[in-house]
Formats: structure tokens, C-alpha cells, sequence
């Protein structure tokens, strides 16, 4: 990056804290017993930081000049001290939906070489012009955001109806890249073990789930194989052959979800054990919620603090009311200002950006909104920036 | 409830707080029992105890009124003895005889057992019963079979839906913990009682013997393909280089089945950043070497599923494997059978 640019992101970051930094810790539960953590713009962290006031944190983040900001999911007696000596009192329960997580959403790719900027649409080895190592940019937008809220919602419903966290009690956020976070604050929840944890976490994602062991049909995991199964047509050709086919269809049209999973597990017997693979695949991979399950499980995790900057992206991490999730432009909605910029860029894709459509360009200055052009110059998309 | 009730109740289930309540009201003094007119009671309650270190609880009785006193009787003689492995089987026999009891049972009866033991759980239908998801997940961590994950189950608002027979099960399974300890909070047992305490020690000497050698049994083998699907994984990868967690697993693995230190940090020498001094001095502090001086144990099925390598098969299935180095006992036991 350009050292005018990145200064300019760095004055963009400063003056957003100093304006920002009462409201990211207010928003921060019994802020006081956590393990605060920051990482500079030279990318250096530092972490087991204590910061019993608002005062204090005001101090640190003008004299730090963060480019990001965390805490821990943990409340501790001692959070400055080392990792072994803190105390662990309890921990936020926390998801983390990630398009990284969920290969089924298409995310918009491209790729570009790390050594000169050119931008290649397909995936190559070495560099075109130059010969430099190439590296994949995802590039997200209002669309791909609206995508991953479906994930979203079926986190929620899961969260709500199965395990029964209430809507209340549920934290929701846009990470400030690629997806949502849910705190839950409350208890029980903030009380339970890593290994509790780890069960809940299963659940979610139905990681390492075996059919044959499934014992109540009216489990979630037979009940959403069985709608998937009846509505998935002709794509069923991208997980069963057609012999496979015809038997999953006699198995779907069984009178009730016990016939229906007695019938699964009959392909056992039946040495159809691919059939089972398959199925077991299936529920995993695409039923399953992709959550990243270690931000769950861990119960001394640094998280992303809320109304701080995703440093990598420029975008705010900030709570979604659920009431508003639906009608919610994830990007409008983390809007700083409005003021629009000048940047050379050198390619979008054609995107949605809070409300504005931008077609596919290459090598142009354009006025973009000033989180665009933020965003670009962080993905290594675009070249000096100008305030108009 | 009306007596016969109360004694019948108490009988079937003597650990439970409404039947200590009622023995608490009814019982003699301990200097009755070890002498005089009840002391055949204490023959009774020594062949309970016999039974139970047997692994056959008693399911049948002639007379409810000393069946509950019988059972109070053989566990101060089970904890006289001062062992625990008598502690575990004979707690473990009671809690085989309260699940048989239980399945049998009323459900309203069940669920009044598990309440008093602080079981949140509802009635759900004649057969079937709903428990917190949270005592749920605590009380099936000890019996971590792949049978009672959490996704095998129905999930609403909170609590697990279950039959009488998988319910009577979890409440078995908090028995047994409370038997145990309470024999283990017992602090004296009169003279009289450890008589009997010394007679079921010697003859339940084969059983300590038999545990004894099963937990020193060696599982050492240098063979790749004995080793649990993980620890496969682990060595497959080491080139591209571990996270913490994945090198202390296969390190504290490694050493448990026989390698030296050197021969572990031979094997890190493939890793992209290999420094023979600091994987050394790292291993050496995993096997308790240096540093804190607490050597670390191979951590168990459940952890590693928490660190994302475990990748279960066919073994681990049938045999419900907990921990990596029982996976190893199986295995090492059937090669030795081919």
C-alpha cells in the first residue's frame, strides 16, 4: 500500500475511535474483567491488557492508535495477568457465521498479485507480468451479506427453538467482513465448559454426525434431511448416482419421518453403505450450520470488541437489532458517513453497496463512497485516495 | 403416601432423600446392628456387598422393611475396606440394579428419583420424558458414547426429549456418582463392620488384582498402523506443521506408547520451522521435563474432537472408544488374536 494511503487510513481509523471509544466500551459487559487486546497498524498485538475504566480505555486507545480491537469471551478475576493466572470466571457463548464456513454460498473471488496488484479472474500460479505469488481476494457486498443472513437465520432459529436461548438474550452483529456474530451474554450460558460447549457446537454444525446412531425421528437432523431430500430434484446428481437415487426416493416417500429413518438405517443391512455415507454427508456438510466452531467451543477467546473497526475491511462490527435483521442493509447500516471520495480503482467486480450499484470496472478513478474506497484500498483494489 | 407404600419405596430405593428421610425416622442405633437381635442383617448386608462387588446386584427380596437398612448396612462394609475399586464396582452394581428397577417403573416415579437428585426434567408422555439440555450434556460427558451425542436427539427450547429406558439410564448414571461418594465421605466404621470389611476385601482380591493389571497393561507398539485415526492424521501432517494442540497430542501419544524424547523430536524434523534445541526443550516440557514439572497425559477423545482432528473410525465406533490409548488396548489385543 501507498504510504499516503495508508495514512489516510490510519487518520480514518484514529478519528473514528476518538469519537467512537465511549460507545465501544459501554457496549462491552462487565468490561472491567476482560482481557482487552489491540493490534497496531505495524500489525504488532498486544494482548492480557486490563482496562478498568472508560478513562483508562481512552487513554490507551489514543496513545495505542489501534487498527484492530478485541476482547476476551471470558470474564476473569485477574485479566492482566498471564493466561494461566487469570482466574476464568465465565465466558459469552459465541457464533461466528463466516462465508468461509459455508462453501455453498458463492462469495465474489478474484485474484491478485501480491507483488505488482494485477487482478486475474481465475486462479493461476505466478504472476502474468510479473512472476509474484498470486492470492485470493474475497470480496463481499450488500448481496453476499443478504446471503449469508439466511445462515443467519437458521443459526437464530436452532439458538431459539432447539437449544433455547431467547431472541432477547441474543446479541446479533455484522462482523465487519465476511458474516455475523451472536454473543449471548446470559445466564446459564456464559457458565458452561468448553466440552459443554463442544456438544452445542455439534449440534449446530452436525459435525461428525452418524446416521445410523440418530435415534428420535423427530430429531432435527432426520426432520431437515427429509425436507432436503424431498425438494432437492435434479440436483441430486451432485451427491447420489441414479441407482442411489431411485432408493433415496422410495425412502422419502415413506408414511412417516420413523418409517423414513428405519428405512436409512436399513441400508446397512442391505449393504448399501455408500448410500449412509452419502446421507451422513450430506447432513454434515449441507444441513449443518456453518459456524466457525472454534470461536464457540473456546472459552478464552479473543473477540472482535463490538462498534470496533474490522481493521482488514475498514467496516464497523455493530449490532443488528433482530427486530430490523430483515430490512437491515448490513453495509448501509455500518455506515460511518456519507461522504464519497476519490480513489483509483484498479477492479471491482459489479457490486451492491448499501443501496448503490457498481458496475465491473478496471483502471479507473472513480468517486465511490468513502467505506468503498476504504474497503478497496485494504483489499489492495485501489490506489490513491482523495477527499473531494 | 401410606406406610407399606413408604417401605416399598424405600426399599427399591434406599439412596434416595425421601427414603433417608423415612430410615432416618425409623432406623436403630449402629450398636444394634453389630450386635444382638439384628445382627443377622450384617450377614444379609455382607452378601449384598459380595453380590455387588460381583457384578450381580440383588433384584429380589423377601422383606421390604430390612432391604433399605441391608443396603446402608453393605456399603459401611464396602467402605471399610478402604478401596476403590470395591467402592466403584459396588456403586456401579447398585446403579446397574436401580436402572433395572426404574425401567420398570411409572414414569411419574422416575422423574420423582431424578428431581430429588436435582435433575431438571418434565413429564413429557406416559413413555417418554423431557430433562434439561444442560444436565443432559453433564451426565452423558462420562459415558461420551457416540450413541448420546447431543444431534441423536430431539432438541426444544431447551431440553432433551428421551424414553423411560434412556432416562432411567442418566439417572443411573448420577446414582452411581452419588453412591461413590458418599461411601467415600464415610470417615469410621465400627470394629464390628470392618470384620466384614476384611472378609470382602479377600474375597474380592481376584477383581482388584484383574483391575489392577488391566490399568498397568503395556500398550507400547512403534506400529503406525495400530495408532487411532487421529494420531494417523497428526504424523501425516507433520510437515506442513501442527497447532499447539496437535503437536501436545502427538507428543504426550508418542511417549505413552514407548518413544524416547529423541525419537520425538526426530520426527518434528520434518516441520517447516524446525529448530532442534526449542523442539527439545518443547517436548521435554510436555513430558513434564522442564517448566512446570507436571507431566501431561494424552488428552481424551472428547478433547481432541475439540481441537477439529478427530476423525473416528470404524474402531472407535464399535468400540466406543474414549481416549486414543484404549483405542490402542483394543487394537493391540486383536492383533494378537490374528
Amino acid at each position: 500500500m501507498k504510504l499516503r494511503d495508508k495514512y489516510i487510513i490510519m487518520s480514518y481509523y484514529k478519528s473514528y475511535y476518538h469519537l467512537n471509544y465511549k460507545k465501544i466500551y459501554k457496549s462491552i459487559k462487565d468490561a472491567e474483567s476482560r482481557e482487552f487486546a489491540l493490534i497496531n497498524h505495524e500489525g504488532v498485538m498486544k494482548r492480557h491488557l486490563a482496562i478498568p475504566s472508560i478513562d483508562y480505555f481512552e487513554k490507551i486507545v489514543k496513545r495505542e492508535e489501534p487498527r484492530d480491537l478485541y476482547h476476551s469471551s471470558s470474564y476473569y478475576l485477574f485479566p492482566e495477568k498471564p493466561m494461566g493466572q487469570k482466574e476464568w470466571q465465565a465466558a459469552d457463548l459465541i457464533f461466528d457465521i463466516d462465508a468461509d464456513h459455508i462453501p455453498r454460498i458463492p462469495i465474489k473471488k478474484i485474484y491478485r498479485c501480491k507483488k505488482c496488484g494485477e487482478i486475474y479472474n481465475i486462479m493461476i500460479d505466478k504472476c502474468e507480468k510479473c512472476g509474484g505469488d498470486v492470492e485470493e481476494v474475497t470480496i463481499i457486498d450488500s448481496e453476499s451479506l443478504e446471503k449469508i443472513k439466511n445462515e443467519l437465520y437458521r443459526l437464530i432459529d436452532v439458538l431459539n427453538n432447539d437449544i433455547g436461548v431467547p431472541i432477547k438474550d441474543m446479541e446479533i452483529y455484522f462482523s465487519g467482513a465476511r458474516g455475523y456474530h451472536i454473543h449471548v451474554s446470559k445466564e446459564p450460558y456464559i457458565n458452561m465448559e468448553g466440552l459443554d460447549r463442544l456438544e452445542i457446537k455439534d449440534y449446530i454444525t452436525f459435525e461428525g454426525i452418524d446416521i445410523k446412531f440418530v435415534y428420535d425421528p423427530d430429531s432435527r437432523a432426520v426432520v431437515e434431511l427429509k425436507k432436503f431430500l424431498e425438494k432437492i430434484g435434479p440436483e441430486y446428481e451432485k451427491f447420489f448416482s441414479d441407482d442411489e437415487w431411485r432408493e433415496i426416493q422410495e425412502l422419502v416417500k415413506a408414511k412417516n419421518k420413523m418409517e423414513f429413518l428405519d428405512g436409512i438405517k436399513k441400508k446397512i443391512i442391505n449393504k448399501r453403505k455408500s448410500i449412509i455415507e452419502k446421507i451422513n454427508k450430506i447432513i454434515s456438510k449441507e444441513i449443518g450450520i456453518g459456524i466457525d466452531g472454534i470461536v464457540t467451543v473456546d472459552t478464552s477467546r479473543l473477540i472482535r470488541a463490538p462498534y470496533s473497526i474490522h481493521g482488514k475491511t475498514g467496516l464497523i462490527k455493530k449490532e443488528i437489532p433482530y427486530e430490523k435483521l430483515d430490512e437491515t442493509d448490513v453495509i448501509e447500516h455500518s455506515k460511518l458517513e456519507e461522504e464519497d471520495v476519490y480513489i483509483h480503482v484498479r477492479y471491482i467486480p459489479s457490486i451492491v453497496w448499501g443501496g448503490k450499484e457498481f458496475s465491473e470496472t478496471f483502471d479507473e478513478r472513480l468517486k465511490l463512497p468513502i467505506n468503498l474506497a476504504i474497503y478497496l484500498l485494504n483489499k489492495g483494489l485501489g490506489y490513491d485516495i482523495q477527499r473531494v | 403416601m401410606i406406610l407399606d407404600e413408604i417401605v416399598r419405596w424405600t426399599a427399591k430405593y434406599p439412596f434416595d432423600k425421601d427414603s433417608m428421610e423415612f430410615l432416618r425416622r425409623i432406623s436403630l442405633s449402629i450398636e444394634e446392628y453389630t450386635s444382638g437381635e439384628f445382627s443377622y442383617m450384617l450377614d444379609l448386608a455382607y452378601k449384598r456387598a459380595e453380590m455387588d462387588v460381583n457384578g450381580e446386584p440383588p433384584l429380589n427380596w423377601d422383606n421390604d422393611y430390612i432391604e433399605a437398612i441391608i443396603y446402608y448396612l453393605a456399603m459401611l462394609i464396602v467402605s471399610g475396606t478402604r478401596n476403590n475399586i470395591l467402592y466403584r464396582r459396588f456403586s456401579e452394581a447398585e446403579a446397574k440394579r436401580v436402572y433395572k428397577l426404574l425401567q420398570n417403573d411409572k414414569v411419574d416415579n422416575i422423574i420423582r428419583i431424578a428431581k430429588n437428585l436435582g435433575i431438571d426434567c418434565k413429564k413429557y408422555n406416559e413413555n417418554k420424558i423431557k430433562i434439561s439440555l444442560f444436565h443432559f450434556i453433564k451426565i452423558t460427558r462420562s459415558l461420551s458414547s457416540i450413541h448420546w451425542r447431543l444431534y441423536n436427539f430431539k432438541l426444544s427450547k431447551g431440553y432433551v426429549t428421551i424414553d423411560k429406558r434412556r432416562f432411567s439410564r442418566l439417572v443411573s448414571q448420577v446414582v452411581k456418582d452419588n453412591i461413590f461418594d458418599m461411601i467415600n465421605r464415610i470417615k469410621e466404621v465400627p470394629m464390628k463392620i470392618k470384620e466384614y470389611s476384611g472378609n470382602l476385601l479377600e474375597k474380592a482380591s481376584q477383581y482388584i488384582k484383574q483391575e489392577e493389571a488391566f490399568a498397568e497393561e503395556e500398550i507400547l507398539s512403534k506400529k503406525i498402523e495400530d495408532y487411532p485415526p487421529c494420531i494417523k492424521y497428526l504424523l501425516n501432517n507433520v510437515g506442513s506443521g501442527l497447532s499447539h494442540p496437535g503437536r501436545f497430542t502427538l507428543v504426550t501419544f508418542l511417549h505413552s506408547v514407548g518413544y524416547t524424547i529423541d525419537e520425538i523430536v526426530d520426527i518434528f524434523r520434518v516441520t517447516p520451522d524446525y529448530n532442534e534445541k526449542m523442539t527439545k526443550y518443547q517436548v521435554e516440557h510436555i513430558l513434564g521435563l522442564r517448566g512446570s514439572r507436571i507431566e501431561y497425559s494424552v488428552p481424551s477423545c472428547k478433547k481432541i474432537r475439540s481441537y477439529g482432528y478427530c476423525l473416528a473410525d470404524e474402531i472407535c465406533k464399535k468400540y466406543n472408544i474414549k481416549h486414543p490409548v484404549s483405542y490402542m488396548r483394543i487394537q493391540l489385543r486383536r492383533s494378537k488374536k490374528k
